[in-house]
């Protein structure tokens, strides 16, 4: 490079680099894989995400664009420095404010936060992080810990000395120290062993075709290329699948989404695996593709899997149906006073979880195989991968890495079977880091629905009979649909009292992504129609919707519309009061130049633990010390904070201070399967497990049995539940509740909605760390926002188009609501730990019906189809004006 | 400036700024990575860089950062739509980086800053060899963008030292994106005012920033812009299309720069100061 010497020197945290680097290289690499400095992360390499900000000469900077010749003679700070104050205040402060849950962010963003003037407003800090994403928090607890700093007041929080009561207290999230300072390790972050060798993927230029052939000589020819591994080299079924095996490993024959790998380059280091990649050449033919979910059944339309059989006679691409039907439909509408009716739509959403997939495969001299990933499920990860490449469960482990977040999106299987298979085949580790772009083509969506409803009511507002059909993209493969579309179903109608009603469900295969789990599993798209529905009908009969909604909410326990049996509604209606009252006085209808205001209101019920007959358990064990206790359970920590909490349950359940007990969660070998962090069930399924072994262990002795070494291992069980069946029994055990208010304002010459304020009431039935609960419902809040807003995957003939985190319109600090209330209520959940419930999907669900109200009070148009962009508004707008 | 023209004489080597295009691009296997062997940093041309006022023109260097644009008075007094573009643009760590010459470059339908320059009627400086500097109309540089930024379609190497816009214009800009910050502009618009003759621009309906010229003259005659604004989406291919992908009407475009409008005649009126960097 002209002017720039071929080696370079810098001062790096005070200190001269010692030797030289090479300049032509990007810094982000430079200090991370020459200098082993992995506190700066890589989120995005497109300067999206600010994960990989360092200080040059003091100015923030991306690492991931600048080349190392351009620091020579600079001085450089990253994370990992001890000597900048700024810095260190800034990391108590985000500790102090739970302003970090992954962490994969942390770095970054202390290092940007750490620069914005002492004395700056909110906006002027909001604009300063609006190039450092964090998908976990909101940003609310971030901007606090900002202004904590700035104000270099507030007291330290957590339990004091001798205290043996944590539950119910703030603590600061277990691994805060290790995430401030860059000390974390992320999959991402693991030194390579000797002779490891690295993989890259080769997918297909389309979402839907034929494999004619695969040739990869030019591939093999490749310097450093030691293996190209196609589907013939897989040794056992080829096939993975969370609920149902129908994904192969490597592709044998068909292109059928976006996710499908063809073919597997295995070299000696990245660059030239990724050149091998690239020299593989395909030779595809075209086929008939299935974009529109609503003509994947007709007859003409192809099967997207074409080795699906087809059931009862029935199209193949027809996943799954249901139906539910309770009560005289058509007589209820014929005696109704009102009746509202809609179809809904909603998209493909990206999880964006800032830490892309990343893992390393190590053989071990026993001849098993070790896997050091970020998951959510190691144990079903575990049975898909033996599974499909023929080995014995026993042969694989998994070793869980810090998980950079996660919200549903890493409970499928990604790159976990490749690098079992790849460090098999070569005997060799094997390590594999997914850039941004190949995240997004990589993991599965939230599922697209379109949602027909009609709702009746007498002239008093008393619900009388509703329908719903629903319609769900499952994409290209089956994955969690048919479970997701129960869940959908069995809480249609949410907690509200119906006599009458009738839902049909489908799930279709199409060629577009496959869905999979993501915060809400299909609670999301129902409430966001019945809530708006419910909404719709207060307008429409001139009741306000809050009392339209206690007047349709019996209490105690009872049955729902759709037939199952709830043990009550916890504190619903008190979330709803609570949530009104934070609010406070709405905002003024208008303020002239366009601009209209409106507030809205939604409440929401969503599922803890799986259901639907699944046998739902989590398994503990804890083992006494002398000195204290060691609690294994296998209950993955994507970030939430689950290993904390356990750590307070058990500390409270044994009477001990918090620094005596340890949680091991991360190695499937020695922990116990606590299932999946999914489904709002850890803190129940894990937490429970955890208190009854502690109880158990304490049974019978005295305060002083507590130094007698001994161990308890204890399984916890959701109590049993019955299949969706036509509206009848009980299909899930417990639930989250919550109410959200919103006020927003309406641009009515842009369409452009801004939220002002929205207060989130959650029914958490015990608060056992409300530090950590209050960056969940923040962080659940404006994924909502995002949702009811923002965010949509734009596809091109299957394939995410320019996949990044802008694309995606992920929520940036400056996009997200600034005044966000949190309101905890704590009605205890029978089942629960300590009266807790599980609220980390709840936390969100309102939210969305709660800004599309806020949207028709503000302007009078009712938006049916998420995100309420501009255009969907003017377009609204329009309507309404004729 | 000798010495990177020189040096971008060499095959495969390629013209390095901002960076905030090519090293994404270099990383993550473009097409184009593969045929660069060489980087020519250009940071150090004193001729690309400053703001400055003389003979009637606020003359930009093209290594001038978006951040440094933000903040600039003498960029807020004579070019306010380029300010506007510049101070949406990206995030701050980005801003820091861009530079006024790699957008005007940047293949990409609406290009913040460039769609600013362009309503402005900047004239570019481009030098094609040490002694042989050329001002090149804004529309000539970002027609073909490959030939003055010293990528493969070069005709010959050339590096863009900065931009020339004649003082005494009211302007605006203003974007859409699917975010609030920091997101690409799905249509962009920017307007300038020069006396009784309008100059409107918009980003997102062509492979490149167009003025609309018919538009433009409606507005200049008081004529129906919106009728003249249909005649300017009519006289290419696409434009329509690609509006109606974005979700908005020709009447909702007419809308935006009666927006621009309102905030360009809202402005105080330039002034012509004569200075050096009033930073």
């Amino acid at each position: 490079m002209s002017g720039v010497a071929a080696s370079t020197s810098f001062i790096l945290n005070g200190e001269p680099v010692p030797g030289s680097v090479s300049s032509a290289r990007r810094l982000l690499d430079v200090l991370r894989d020459d200098l082993g400095l992995k506190g700066t992360k890589e989120g995005c390499g497109v300067g999206e995400c600010g994960s990989c900000a360092v200080l040059i000469d003091g100015e923030a900077a991306l690492s991931c664009l600048v080349l190392a010749g351009e620091v020579e003679g600079r001085a450089v700070t990253t994370i990992e420095a001890t000597a900048d104050d700024r810095v260190e205040a800034m990391r108590r402060a985000f500790i102090e404010e739970g302003a970090l849950q992954c962490g994969f962010c942390t770095s970054g963003m202390i290092l940007v936060a750490s620069r914005i003037p002492a004395g700056a407003g909110e906006e002027e800090i909001r604009a300063a992080l609006v190039g450092n994403a964090c998908r976990c928090s909101g940003y609310a607890s971030i901007v606090r810990a900002i202004r904590r700093a700035h104000a270099a007041e507030g007291s330290p929080r957590g339990v004091e000395t001798g205290d043996t009561v944590s539950v119910g207290r703030d603590v600061p999230m277990i691994g805060s120290d290790a995430r401030v300072t860059g000390r974390e390790q992320y999959p991402h972050d693991l030194a390579p062993p000797d002779g490891c060798l690295h993989a890259a993927t080769v997918r297909a230029p389309v979402a839907c075709a034929r494999i004619t052939s695969i040739d990869f000589a030019r591939a093999l020819a490749t310097p450093g290329v030691v293996r190209v591994l196609t589907a013939d080299d897989v040794p056992g079924t080829n096939r993975f699948g969370l609920a149902e095996p129908d994904q192969p490993v490597l592709a044998d024959g068909w292109i059928r989404g976006a996710s499908d790998v063809v073919a597997l380059v295995v070299a000696r280091d990245r660059e030239s695996a990724r050149a091998g990649a690239a020299a593989v050449e395909l030779t595809l033919e075209r086929v008939t593709p299935v974009w529109d979910p609503a003509r994947a059944l007709d007859e003409t339309a192809p099967p997207v899997q074409r080795d699906r059989p087809s059931v009862d006679g029935r199209h193949p691409n027809l996943l799954a149906e249901r139906t539910i039907a309770r009560g005289d439909v058509e007589a209820a509408f014929d005696t109704a006073h009102a009746v509202v009716e809609a179809t809904y739509r909603t998209g493909h959403v990206e999880h964006a979880f800032l830490a892309t997939e990343a893992g390393l495969a190590v053989p071990s001299p026993d001849g098993t195989l070790r896997l050091h990933v970020s998951t959510q499920w190691p144990e079903a990860d575990l049975r898909q991968a033996a599974a499909a490449l023929g080995e014995p469960y026993e042969a694989l482990s998994i070793v869980q890495e810090t998980i950079g977040g996660a919200f549903g999106g890493r409970e499928d299987i990604s790159l976990q079977i490749l690098l079992f298979l790849a460090a098999r085949a070569c005997e060799a580790p094997v390590r594999m880091v997914w850039d941004r772009a190949e995240s997004i083509r990589g993991h599965g969506k939230r599922h697209p629905v379109t949602l027909h409803h009609r709702l009746a009511s007498d002239a008093e507002g008393r619900f009388l009979g509703a329908t719903a059909d629903v319609l769900i993209d499952a994409g290209c493969y089956a994955s969690t649909s048919r479970q997701l579309l129960d869940n959908a179903l069995a809480q249609i109608f949410g907690p509200y009292d119906i006599g009458s009603v009738r839902a049909a469900g489908r799930a279709v295969l199409t060629n577009n992504p496959y869905a999979c789990a993501f915060r809400g599993f299909g609670v999301n798209q129902v409430t966001f129609a019945m809530e708006q529905q419910v909404n719709r009908l207060a307008a429409a009969l001139g009741i306000e919707p809050v009392d339209l909604r206690l007047r349709n909410l019996p209490e105690g326990p009872r049955v729902l519309a759709t037939g199952c049996d709830i043990a009550g509604q916890g504190g619903l209606t008190r979330t709803i009061a609570r949530a009104v009252e934070e609010a406070g006085e709405p905002p003024n209808p208008s303020s002239g130049d366009g601009l209209v205001f409106g507030r809205g209101v939604a409440s929401a019920m969503k599922n803890c633990g799986f259901g639907f007959g699944f046998d739902d358990a989590a398994t503990a064990e804890v083992e006494l010390t002398g000195s204290g206790a060691i609690v294994r359970v296998g209950a993955a920590d994507v970030g939430q904070g689950i290993e904390t909490v356990l750590t307070q349950i058990a500390a409270t359940a044994l009477h001990l201070e918090l620094e005596a007990v340890v949680v091991e969660w991360t190695d499937s070998r020695t922990c116990p399967e606590a299932g999946s962090t999914s489904a709002s069930r850890q803190t129940m399924a894990a937490g429970n497990a955890v208190l009854e072994a502690c109880r158990q262990l304490l049974e019978g002795g005295g305060e002083e049995d507590r130094d007698r070494p001994r161990s308890v291992r204890c399984t916890w069980r959701f109590p049993a539940t019955t299949a969706l069946d036509r509206g009848r029994g009980r299909p899930l055990a417990a639930f989250g509740w919550a109410t959200a208010v919103a006020d927003v304002a309406v641009d009515t010459r842009s369409g452009d909605v801004r939220v002002l304020r929205l207060v989130n009431a959650i029914d958490a039935g015990r608060a056992i760390n409300p530090l950590l609960l209050r960056g969940q419902v923040e962080g659940g809040a404006v994924m909502g926002q995002g949702y009811a807003l923002l965010e949509q995957v734009p596809l091109v003939e299957g394939l995410p188009a320019r996949c990044g985190l802008e694309t995606c319109a992920v929520p940036t600090a400056v996009d997200a609501v600034p005044d966000i209330r949190t309101v905890v209520i704590e009605e205890p959940e029978e089942i629960g730990p300590f009266g807790a419930r599980g609220v980390g999907e709840a936390t969100m669900i309102a939210v969305v019906p709660a800004i599309t109200a806020a949207i028709h009070a503000a302007c009078g148009v009712w938006i049916d189809e998420i995100p309420a962009t501009p255009e969907r508004v003017l377009a609204a707008l329009a309507d309404a004006r004729g | 400036m000798e010495e990177a023209l020189a040096a971008l004489e060499r095959p495969g080597a390629r013209l390095y700024a901002g960076g905030t295009d090519l090293l994404i691009d270099l990383h993550h296997d473009s097409p184009f990575a593969g045929s660069v062997r060489e980087l020519v940093d250009i940071k150090g041309i004193a001729e690309a860089r400053g703001i400055r006022t003389a003979s009637g023109a606020l003359h930009v260097g093209s290594l001038t950062t978006a951040a440094e644009l933000e903040g600039h008075e003498l960029v807020a007094r004579h070019a306010r739509a380029l300010q506007d573009a510049a101070s949406r643009t990206s995030a701050p760590m980005l801003r820091a980086r861009g530079t006024v010459g790699g957008n005007l470059l940047a293949r990409h339908p609406a290009p913040d800053m460039a769609t600013a320059l362009l309503a402005l009627e900047a004239t570019v400086r481009v030098a094609v060899a040490p002694q042989d500097v050329r001002d090149v109309p804004v529309e000539t540089v970002m027609a073909d963008p490959g030939v003055y930024g010293g990528g493969d379609d070069r005709a010959r190497p050339s590096i863009v030292l900065g931009v020339e816009i004649e003082t005494g214009a009211r302007s605006a800009f203003m974007k859409l994106g699917t975010r609030r910050a920091f997101s690409r502009a799905r249509l962009a618009g920017a307007l300038s005012i020069r006396g009784s003759v309008h100059r409107v621009v918009f980003g997102g309906l062509w492979d490149r920033p167009r003025v609309a010229r018919q538009m433009s003259a409606a507005l200049d005659a008081d004529g129906d812009p919106v009728a003249a604004l249909g005649r300017d989406l009519d006289a290419t291919d696409g434009a329509r299309e690609r509006l109606r992908s974005s979700g908005r009407s020709a009447r909702q475009l007419a809308d935006l720069v009666d927006a621009l409008l309102l905030q360009a005649v809202d402005r105080a009126a330039p002034g012509a100061v004569e200075g050096g960097d009033a930073r």
